[in-house]
């Protein structure tokens, strides 16, 4: 071996959310000393503020750490973060590409659970070898050695060895490295062979432009080559590589078994795609490295600039979201009910709320979002097949043949007192159980085939709630399936508000329906006369509520000193009603557009 | 002090109607026995003798600074002097109202009170309420009152049932309150008016009946009565967010409103503002003042003032008050209301103001529009067109023509003989309405 690879080590950590990844980053980085204590903010490598809040990583770190091993040699560990959701398993999988081993972080509370076994599985995939660690071992309510047969029983690893450690309170990190260093193998790869460097992430930077992060299997790149990306055949002149400290340090060359960054004046990150293989113009490699893939957007929804928003602002903002997020794709369309807009692609349910989160809170603006929608394949009595992923694009029912809905397979771990109620939820969202595993002895694996439409709407709300938190969930997209679907409208005051329409399945129209009426019964504010809502299928009215108008609207008192006073309250109430979106004579405020497709534990009795 | 009012030429009012410029006087008295437990005002209770002595002292320096010797100051307020700009500010007439009110103005020294009187530059005829409440009134107090000129007194009673005083945190008993107006009545007290109060948890269609049944008996010249307002900050509003407390609905709120309103008229009342009624010629003239953009005085922490296009305020509390009028000197009165001189420039962003400082609000024309409007329909009757014109130079119809038409159209409004006002209906759901006209 390479004296050079000798003292490298490529990682990942893996985990399920909330089991303690970040924590464990931040605290390697700490113990091997990259960044000063002072100046850590918790969960270091989670740098998005939305991502610190709900303590998952969507958009993944990379960062290099020095570590003085006992055995006298001080090691080059390159981290490579993953992000922590269903919605990103390609990424994950591309990340645990570019490593030799994983960190499997298990939580001694709670055990072994859908995306640890999720996870696992796909480090397997990329032969890594997979160093258990039991963390939050400081808990009272930690079972290390529960959790340590569940392991060896449930994933088959041998967790005798696994260090306990408390990432939180900084207990037996260093136990954590030396495992690293003993057993990650050191990377392999020839320097002298054609490049080839697998792309798992990118992001743009205004000044360096596109950053490719960048695991290297064979050769070298260094400033001045040009490289060309082999799935689109693009070609450009590295202006600089280097290495993360987390920050980019540029460095003189990189070689086979390091991991770094490559510029070359790439302007969009959907250049530098993620699975990609960067190789050398002028010494190509014969193949890429295996497993690239585009990225699909598995669900859409439109995003509409909101009252008193500009559409201009709206679109600056997208399009410099999607300059570091490949896989958040979006076009524009109209609605009669909100004017122009976009219809936007999204890997899952969870990215698109980060979108959504991100308009709001990075850019402050002001959207509406309608419900989201996976894409159906219309095939129409002509033959031709359309995909639709906007319920107002649906051609006459007339012209239709049939239509096919997404199915997924889906994992989920429960303890097993909680089989009965998520089977149960699993059959009313026209679920099909494959199979079902016991893990352990209260541990329970089902396999349902699942429509994707109902994984998306609210499924891991009400898995969550139905477990208090204890299931967990893992799906991939299987295959497309016919499907009695129809779109249902909903009517404000007898007029269609295309915003709300949504396909659904026959056999849930008149539920869904109710929910939503209902939802919109307590959303919509008393008008001065009274709103009926409907849900209907075509001319068929399904489902309705009334909104019963306003009874009681009047200030008892007003003399002079409350005159300025209630003024202002008069016209704080007169900006709420400007806020509202006005569908003919009717005033709905903009969070209903997000509610009406929220999970309500009280919409499921 | 001057017995009749000053008219001038071509742009006075016309006979019928009183001269527009003729101000009203606020007196703001913070104090209190105990405060209720839906007070929302600038009212204290448990305060020291100190305190209300600094207080008194505070009041007669405003007065004074206000109306040096006694008289009105000349000003220039848009509508107290609409006549001509260019012309130098003529004094004002004295005003026709004082309104003293709190708090409970009854619960300190009734001398306070009297020797404050003095210093205010008051039209010979005119109507000068005090508040009371039940429980902080004595026969000697009242001559004191009406020796110094009060000739109306508006006492809080809010209930004649027992258990919703005490729902209320009220310090009387329906006992009192019907022995304090008796005693008021035969003291000399020839116009009094009751203050109700419905739409609070507990009561009943019953009992709100014999509450209205046992003020009549009473013979008030004016009943307020008032739905209860959850106001934030109060212990109600914690009460009610708590769920301690209920709120009675909407349907049962309206059904006493309206129960009341007939009930009034039935008894020869006439309903004039959504929460007034009074015998004929009886309405609190005062109070008018406010809902027909006339102009007004207010002395006394977080007392607002009016002359015609601006809104001053003292600063609401006492402490804050106190140190802002004794820091004033008669050339610095820029803690007392300056534009009273004519100097209304200078204006304080109103959204910068803090509850703690004085300051005031200059208002444009579109303000004082929205001003008339949204006080103006609280009357019965409504907002004459004519008044509008003479204010703003154009017709209701002109500014508001979309609105009343669809307002109208829904029967929440009338407009007729050149009169816009709610209907019923409208006046239950009125905010709805107002906020387009604002």
């Amino acid at each position: 071996m390479d004296s050079y690879q000798k003292y490298i080590r490529n990682f990942s950590i893996i985990a399920h959310i909330d089991h303690g990844k970040s924590t464990l980053a931040d605290r390697l980085i700490e113990t091997t000393g990259l960044v000063a204590e002072r100046d850590m903010k918790a969960q270091f490598l989670d740098n998005m503020d939305l991502e610190r809040e709900r303590g998952i990583t969507i958009k993944l770190q990379t960062t290099r750490l020095h570590y003085k091993a006992k055995d006298g040699n001080t090691y080059i560990l390159n981290l490579i973060d993953t992000p922590g959701h269903v919605d990103f398993n390609y990424e994950v999988s591309r990340s645990l590409a570019a490593c030799e081993g994983a960190v499997l972080v298990v939580d001694a509370t709670q055990g072994v659970e859908a995306q640890t076994i999720g996870n696992v599985y796909l480090a397997l995939d990329e032969n890594l070898e997979i160093l258990p660690v039991i963390n939050k071992i400081d808990l009272p309510s930690a079972r290390p050695d529960d959790v340590k047969d569940e392991i060896e029983e449930v994933i088959g690893l041998d967790a005798s060895e696994a260090p306990l450690i408390s990432a939180k309170e900084g207990i037996n990190i260093g136990d954590v490295l030396e495992d690293i260093v003993k057993n990650v193998p050191a990377p392999e790869g020839d320097d002298n062979a054609p490049l080839r460097a697998l792309i798992f992430d990118s992001y743009y930077d205004n000044y360096k432009g596109v950053i490719v992060y960048s695991r290297l299997f064979d050769g070298k790149v260094k400033k001045g080559d040009m490289i060309k990306l082999m799935s689109t055949g693009a070609d450009y002149e590295v202006t600089e590589v280097g290495v993360f400290a987390p920050n980019p340090v540029p460095v003189d060359i990189l070689r086979a078994g390091d991991v770094g960054y490559i510029c070359g004046s790439i302007k969009h990150v959907r250049d530098a795609r993620v699975g990609d293989t960067v190789t050398l113009m002028d010494n190509p490699a014969k193949e890429p490295l295996p497993g690239y893939r585009q990225v699909r957007s598995m669900v859409y929804c439109g995003i509409y600039p909101g009252e008193g928003e500009k559409y201009d602002n709206v679109k600056d903002a997208l399009e410099k979201l999607q300059v570091n997020d490949a896989a958040f794709a979006f076009e524009p369309e109209n609605s009669a009910a909100l004017g122009y807009g976009f219809r936007c692609g999204f890997l899952g349910l969870l990215h698109m709320e980060v979108i959504v989160e991100r308009l709001e809170r990075e850019f402050e603006l002001a959207v509406i979002t309608t419900a989201p929608s996976v894409i159906y394949k219309v095939v129409k009595t002509d033959g031709t097949i359309e995909m639709i992923q906007n319920p107002s694009n649906l051609p006459p029912m007339t012209e239709i043949d049939h239509i096919e809905e997404p199915i997924v397979k889906a994992e989920v771990i429960i303890p097993n007192d909680y089989v009965g109620t998520v089977m149960d939820m699993c059959q009313k969202r026209r679920g099909n159980m494959i199979s079902m595993e016991y893990l352990t002895e209260t541990r329970v694996e089902l396999h349902y085939e699942l429509p994707l439409n109902e994984v998306i709407y609210n499924f891991f709300d009400e898995l969550k709630s139905r477990t208090r938190g204890y299931g967990s969930l893992d799906y991939e997209l299987d295959r497309y399936e016919p499907s009695k679907v129809v779109k249902m409208d909903i009517l404000l005051n007898k007029e269609i508000v295309d915003a709300f329409s949504m396909i659904v399945h026959e056999s849930e129209a008149a539920d869904r329906g109710r929910q939503v009426c209902k939802k919109l019964k307590e959303i919509i504010p008393s008008h001065q006369f009274e709103i009926p809502v409907q849900a209907a299928i075509g001319n068929k009215v399904i489902a309705r509520e009334t909104v019963r108008a306003l009874r009681k609207d009047v200030l008892a008192k007003c003399y002079g000193g409350d005159i300025s006073r209630k003024k202002k309250l008069l016209n704080k109430q007169k900006e709420g009603k400007k806020r509202m979106r006005q569908f003919g004579t009717v005033d709905v405020p903009q969070e209903a557009f997000t509610a009406v497709f929220k999970y309500d534990e009280e919409n499921d009795k | 002090m001057m017995k009749k009012t000053i008219n001038n030429g071509k742009n006075a009012a016309p006979a019928s109607e009183p001269d527009r410029r003729i101000p009203g006087i606020y007196v703001h008295i913070p104090f209190c026995v105990r405060k209720c437990l839906y007070c929302d005002f600038a009212s204290y209770s448990g305060c020291s003798g100190e305190t209300q002595e600094r207080y008194f002292k505070a009041l007669y320096k405003e007065a004074e600074l206000l109306f040096p010797d006694g008289k009105m100051p000349g000003w220039q307020g848009r509508i107290a002097d609409n006549a001509d700009k260019d012309r130098e500010p003529a004094p004002a007439p004295p005003a026709d109202t004082l309104f003293v009110g709190g708090g409970t103005p009854t619960s300190v020294y009734p001398r306070y009170i009297a020797d404050l009187v003095k210093r205010l530059p008051l039209a010979e005829e005119a109507e000068m309420t005090i508040e009371s409440n039940p429980g902080t009134l004595t026969p000697e107090k009242i001559d004191v009152y009406r020796r110094a000129g009060f000739n109306r007194l508006s006492i809080g009673v809010q209930s004649f049932e027992d258990s919703e005083l005490k729902l209320l945190g009220r310090i009387h008993d329906a006992a009192e309150a019907e022995r304090t107006i008796r005693m008021a009545r035969e003291h000399g007290f020839g116009n009094i008016n009751i203050d109700l109060m419905f739409g609070f948890p507990g009561q009943t269609m019953d009992t709100w009946k014999r509450t209205l049944d046992k003020a009549m008996s009473l013979q008030p010249e004016h009943i307020s009565f008032y739905s209860l307002q959850i106001e934030e900050g109060t212990p109600f509003y914690d009460m009610f967010r708590s769920g301690i407390l209920e709120q009675l609905p909407d349907e049962l709120n309206r059904e006493m409103y309206h129960y009341a309103v007939s009930f009034l008229r039935e008894h020869g009342f006439v309903h004039y503002e959504i929460s007034n009624a009074a015998l004929p010629g009886r309405e609190c003239r005062h109070n008018l003042k406010y809902w027909t953009m006339r102009p007004y005085f207010g002395l006394g922490s977080g007392a607002h003032s009016f002359d015609g296009s601006t809104r001053h305020f003292n600063p609401d509390g006492i402490e804050e008050y106190c140190a802002s009028i004794e820091a004033a000197g008669a050339d610095s009165p820029s803690s007392v209301r300056n534009y009273a001189r004519g100097a209304g420039g200078g204006s304080v962003p109103s959204d910068n103001v803090s509850e703690e400082a004085a300051g005031f609000e200059l208002e444009d024309q579109d303000d004082l529009i929205s001003d008339c409007m949204f006080t103006g329909l609280r009357l019965i009757k409504g907002v004459a067109d004519e008044d509008f014109r003479r204010l703003f130079g154009i017709g209701l119809m002109d500014r508001f023509g979309e609105q009343i038409e669809k307002y109208t159209g829904q029967g929440l409004m009338t407009f007729e003989k050149g009169m816009l006002a709610f209907t019923e209906r409208g006046l239950d759901i009125s905010n709805s309405v107002l906020m387009d006209f604002i």
